[in-house]
């Protein structure tokens, strides 16, 4: 186990180095500047913004001194955006943000859409299999951009039972929009993923053998299928929570809750070269990480699988 | 790792919230501001967001009124001298910054002086050399003097002396700007880029800043040393960075909000209806206009331009279009800027169907018709709103003239990009004033400004706009440059904009008239 930690530790650090790479190339591919504005300052102006941000010198050489920083110091540079503060100050402020309302959806995409995609699995074309589905194909056809200002037109402008948005000092009642919003996608895809992972299950020959014991039906469940029925819904929650966790630019905008999701989209627009390669860096180490933690929770499930 | 560790620390710390609610003060107002500032440092603003917290937190020499005139501000008085290129202001007595210093002349000397300096690199640094045309501005922000060369001095503690390159009889209305507010030296000093954080910054305005939170809010608090503060009405001020115009309404009607920055175009019927006392439109000096490629055929031939350009019904695109209560504009100035007398044109004076007839004729001369269709490249910046305006026009342009528009839109900085780099035929673009003077419009076509997309070069123009900056009264001047545009039609101005906002009915105050839209939130209160 060590050794495959090691290993995979190993293949990591060359993943970033290529991720920030490409990211940083591709960035500066990108039309315009950081400066770039309908009032374009005059160029004796412009100079001295470049200069500033090292703009002036060859593409390089800012790479170079990107690395420098990042590697020596743990410094993702200033935002060119916002003037007045580094990557790291805004990464500190909104990610805990997001990472709190990612738990939170997290937590109930697990509690509830397991249980509802295995109870459909076991009830398969009864009402309870129907209405599950039913439940799960809305939550797909309806994203969250058509979800989110739904939930606030009813529950805070009509009815006005929570806040239209705001963090509110992170007081739950200003999250449960926030996180109705983000889980709901989710909990609909892991309740079809189990469902489907458990009908396979259900329906192989040492469950049948089992059944033919004269098991009851709740050992063969969770004695037999439960474990390898979880496989697939292990591998996608892995990917899923690096996704909820770095938040979504549609609960921040809708919401306003200061979350990290908006600077992967505002970033890119205002060409805030270091900030989008800040939240790229993160959101690219906690992808690698979470693969890993998928791949260590496989051989808790699977005993055939060992590194 | 240290970076990673502190992200981990302040997850573990915002997760232990308290959960507590928070009493809102009834004499806090909360106002939407349309996007985060980038920067809230007077030297460094752009924009209307960054400038909005400004106006509360510092003060000026010069104020704007709720009809956008110059009014006192740090300055009792103010006196010019030989031919208005010397400008002597006299501060109050008993002036104090938050922290209980005295603002002294001193303090706009050193203001000044920072924004103009390359070290800074203020984005707005021109104000100070285009604008305000002070002495050495462009020099020291060229980096060819000191910054302690320009033109401006504290000759005691409560007189500043402005020296200007050249007669700017509006200077005083030009020094209300956020660019020109004093900032304190030694907290700049002491705290670097990190004085615009609670806690560290000091502002000699009526509000001063408490919380920060980046996207989210910023809450304003009173500053009990300035030197009106008897007469201002509110405790605070919270400024919600709310982008989304669909959310920033929602959290109107669910009572959030006092004051939103705008409105969403396509909710203007309903809220009209439904919200007849709150929903608010005033004027905005800022226009909406199409720019020809000037240096590219056949748009180099003004008649097509012109023919383009009178062919626009502006009335229709204003009624049917954009319905948030917009002028129609003929000439590139608004009509209502301060002492700008509008030209009589071509556009103005003939209703549709004459312009419509004339539009035809000129075409033709050009060589165009509907047997030999004009084909234009439109482009605009990717948005609902610029498209339903550009599908209107090229529907009067094919059914008029015959001409083929095809429309291209580019996120925003691309959009920006190409434009500079000439990549159209006609393209959309907006334009804000700011100071309340016609010269803040005008400049743009100035041949080589650095915003003149369109490339339009005229010589009498160039000179009428130096005879204006001499003269006495400038707005003959305007006029006569006025009527060129219109006569060669480098652009076509399409509509003035207007600001949209909802106003609870409970804010007493808010200065509609200042097209500017500087709003002072002392001079507001809460019934």
């Amino acid at each position: 186990m060590l050794k495959f930690m090691l290993k995979r530790l190993f293949v990591a650090i060359p993943t970033l180095l290529i991720l920030i790479t490409v990211s940083f190339a591709l960035m500066r591919a990108a039309p315009g500047g950081p400066f770039t504005s309908e009032k374009t300052p005059p160029p004796a102006v412009l100079e001295n913004l470049n200069a500033k941000y090292n703009l002036d010198k060859h593409i390089v050489v800012q790479y170079g001194i990107y690395m420098r920083d990042l590697i020596l110091y743990q410094d993702f540079g200033p935002s060119f955006k916002y003037q007045d503060r580094s990557v790291t100050e805004i990464i500190e402020g909104s990610f805990p943000r997001s990472a709190i309302i990612g738990l939170w959806s997290f937590f109930f995409i697990i509690i509830i859409g397991i249980p509802i995609g295995i109870w459909a699995a076991v009830k398969q074309n009864h009402w309870q299999d129907y209405s599950v589905m039913s439940f799960a194909m809305s939550g797909v056809v309806f994203p969250n951009f058509v979800l989110a200002p739904l939930c606030v037109w009813l529950f805070a402008v009509k009815l006005g039972w929570l806040p239209a948005g705001g963090w509110g000092d992170g007081q739950f009642n200003y999250l449960i929009l926030p996180i109705f919003a983000m889980a709901t996608s989710y909990i609909a895809q892991v309740a079809r993923l189990s469902r489907g992972s458990m009908i396979e299950v259900l329906s192989s020959s040492y469950i049948r053998t089992a059944r033919a014991k004269g098991l009851p039906t709740s050992i063969v469940l969770w004695r037999h299928a439960m474990k390898p029925a979880l496989m697939p819904v292990i591998t996608y929650l892995g990917i899923a929570f690096v996704g909820l966790i770095t938040g979504s630019v549609i609960v921040d905008q809708v919401f306003q809750t200061g979350g990290i999701g908006q600077h992967f989209v505002q970033g890119a627009t205002n060409r805030d070269y270091s900030l989008i390669l800040g939240v790229t860096i993160l959101a690219g180490a906690l992808s690698i990480l979470f693969n890993a933690i998928v791949d260590m929770l496989y051989t808790a499930l699977d005993p055939r699988i060992r590194y | 790792m240290s970076s990673i560790k502190k992200i981990a620390l302040s997850m573990a710390v915002a997760g232990t919230a308290t959960f507590a609610i928070s009493a809102a003060s009834a004499a806090t107002i909360v106002i939407g501001n349309g996007a985060e500032p980038a920067s809230i440092d007077p030297g460094k603003i752009e924009g209307q967001p960054g400038g909005m917290v400004a106006y509360q937190l510092f003060e000026g020499l010069t104020a704007l009124n709720s009809e956008g005139e110059v009014i006192p501000g740090a300055a009792e008085s103010w006196t010019a001298t030989e031919n208005n290129t010397v400008w002597t202001f006299e501060l109050r007595d008993g002036l104090k910054w938050s922290n209980g210093e005295d603002v002294t002349a001193a303090d706009f000397e050193y203001a000044w002086k920072r924004v103009v300096s390359p070290e800074l690199a203020s984005p707005y640094s021109w104000y100070m050399s285009k604008a305000a045309q002070i002495k050495n501005a462009q020099e020291a922000i060229d980096g060819t003097v000191e910054p302690s060369m320009l033109g401006v001095t504290a000759v005691d503690e409560d007189t500043l002396r402005v020296e200007l390159k050249q007669s700017v009889p509006y200077f005083p209305s030009v020094a209300a700007h956020y660019t020109m507010y004093p900032v304190p030296q030694e907290v700049i000093e002491e705290h670097g880029d990190m004085w615009t954080r609670p806690g560290n910054m000091v502002s000699n305005g009526a509000y001063k800043l408490d919380a920060w939170t980046l996207n989210e809010k910023m809450d304003l608090v009173r500053n009990t040393n300035y030197w009106d503060n008897a007469n201002v009405a509110l405790d605070g001020v919270t400024f919600l960075p709310i982008e989304d115009e669909n959310s920033e309404l929602a959290r109107f009607e669910a009572g959030e909000i006092h004051v939103t920055a705008t409105v969403p175009n396509a909710q203007i019927p309903r809220l009209k209806r439904e919200f007849a006392d709150e929903f608010t439109i005033y004027p905005n000096l800022a226009v909406y206009y199409y720019e020809f490629n000037t240096e590219e055929p056949p748009f180099d031939d003004r008649r097509v331009r012109k023919a383009l350009s009178l062919a626009i019904d502006r009335e229709v695109i204003v009624r049917a279009v954009t319905k948030g209560g917009q002028t129609p504009a003929y000439t590139f100035v608004p009509t209502f800027v301060a002492g700008f007398e509008a030209p009589t044109v071509a556009e103005s004076s003939l209703n549709q169907i004459e312009r419509d007839r004339m539009a035809i004729e000129l075409l033709a001369e050009a060589g165009f018709g509907k047997d030999n269709p004009l084909e234009v490249d439109f482009l605009y910046n990717t948005s609902e709103f610029h498209r339903s305006v550009a599908v209107a026009i090229s529907q009067m342009w094919k059914q008029k003239l015959g001409v083929e528009m095809n429309l291209q839109n580019q996120e925003w900085k691309t959009f920006l990009e190409t434009k500079k780099a000439g990549g159209f035929d006609v393209a959309r673009a907006g334009w804000g004033g700011d100071y309340n003077e016609a010269s803040t419009f005008l400049d743009l076509l100035r041949t080589g400004h650095g915003n003149n997309d369109s490339n339009f070069s005229n010589a009498e123009y160039d000179r009428l706009l130096v005879e204006a900056a001499r003269a006495e009264n400038a707005n003959e001047y305007y006029t006569k440059a006025e009527a060129i545009i219109s006569e060669e039609a480098p652009l076509a101005p399409i509509f003035y904009y207007t600001r949209t906002r909802m106003i609870s009915e409970n804010v007493q105050g808010w200065p509609v008239g200042n097209a500017q839209d500087v709003v002072y939130v002392k001079d507001l209160s809460l019934q």
